[in-house]
């Protein structure tokens, strides 16, 4: 499907991706649960946070890793070009 | 299960099951969408199912719908958007019922114009050819997908899947795989405008996105015990059932 470029490092972004944000996930359910109050350095709220952080940048990095498996060819710059567009979101988000 | 994502039953579970307002909701199931690309795309990609080229080149229409449908979103009513989801849920049961054909191989020549590619078909081994054309028609639908993936929180799978498939000429496989694919970048366009709007609460997508993590493992398992079609007829059962109450919630009855 891909031709003779590879999808490692892109099919790697995205499970490692969905693995840190499901330990986030896990984490501020389990602090959430605790009844205690106990010293954690985070709380559930910063946890889920992280989670959804990592969630929300990790199709970003995998348009990275994608552009890097490209490189030298057209479709790294459609690649880039999808991150430019993805990027935009990011701007008006933080300026409206 | 059903191949339409779980958008398409997690914002109705939350907004009328648990009482959470549509646009929470709605930023929930964008964090659903995007972990199901995450977890499906990569496997997808992997078995070389998923055509990355084709996904980028739509994913420049669907992205800049995912920012517009995020931004529009803002602006809505959650009257207005019960409706609308309504809209598309009795939309997207009709298409099932009705079953449309689906092009599998499509026929031509595979030299001029396009975007030529292969794929080895999981079923048989066997190696199928094909050319996706018509790219105008092509990244309009993508944006429309992307708008509505950005208003609603359901992914453009429901518009991207039939328009790559009978208008591009891409192998019904390749194109739900692509689509998949689309829908992790799609989906953070508009979260990135809800997170920073302050709607989307982390203690509630963060469960959803558990749940479909979860969720995509045992229904991957349970789809094989089950037939699709018997899948689908209960798929729309439960869409008629939330299209009545997001209805009646979009006229003021609840």
């Amino acid at each position: 499907m891909s031709g003779a470029y590879s999808t490692r490092m892109t099919t790697t972004v995205l499970s490692l991706g969905a693995l840190a944000s499901a330990i986030s996930f896990v984490l501020a359910i389990a602090l959430e649960l605790i009844a205690a109050p106990i010293a954690a350095p985070i709380g559930p709220q910063q946890a889920a946070t992280v989670g959804i952080i990592i969630v929300i940048a990790t199709p970003a990095v995998s348009l990275v890793a994608t552009a890097l498996e490209y490189r030298g060819h057209k479709e790294a710059i459609v690649a880039m070009a999808v991150l430019g567009v993805l990027s935009l979101s990011l701007i008006i988000a933080l300026t409206r | 299960m059903v191949g339409i994502g779980g958008g398409l039953v997690i914002v109705p579970m939350l907004t009328l099951l648990l009482g959470v307002p549509i646009q929470t909701a709605i930023a929930a199931s964008l964090i659903g969408v995007i972990a199901t690309s995450m977890t499906a795309s990569a496997h997808y990609l992997e078995l070389g199912l998923a055509d990355r080229r084709l996904g980028l080149v739509l994913l420049l229409a669907t992205v800049a719908g995912g920012i517009t449908g995020g931004l529009t979103a803002g602006f809505l009513d959650e009257r207005v958007l019960a409706g609308l989801f309504a809209v598309l849920l009795v939309g997207v049961a009709m298409q099932m019922l009705r079953q449309p054909k689906v092009v599998r191989t499509p026929a031509g020549p595979l030299t001029s114009g396009g975007l030529a590619s292969s794929y080895f078909e999981p079923t048989d081994g066997k190696e199928v050819h094909y050319v996706a054309r018509r790219f105008r028609l092509g990244a309009v639908a993508s944006f429309v997908a992307g708008n509505v993936s950005g208003i609603l929180g359901v992914g453009g799978g429901v518009i991207n899947v039939p328009v790559m498939n009978v208008a591009m000429g891409v192998p019904i496989r390749v194109a739900t795989t692509t689509s998949t694919y689309m829908l992790g970048a799609t989906a953070a366009a508009s979260a990135v405008l809800y997170f920073a709007a302050g709607v989307l609460e982390p203690l509630l997508a963060g469960p959803v996105a558990l749940g479909v993590f979860l969720g995509a493992r045992v229904g991957a398992r349970f789809a094989t015990r089950v037939s699709q079609r018997n899948l689908q007829l209960i798929f729309v059962v439960v869409a008629a059932v939330f299209a009545v109450q997001m209805l009646a919630r979009a006229v003021g009855l609840t």
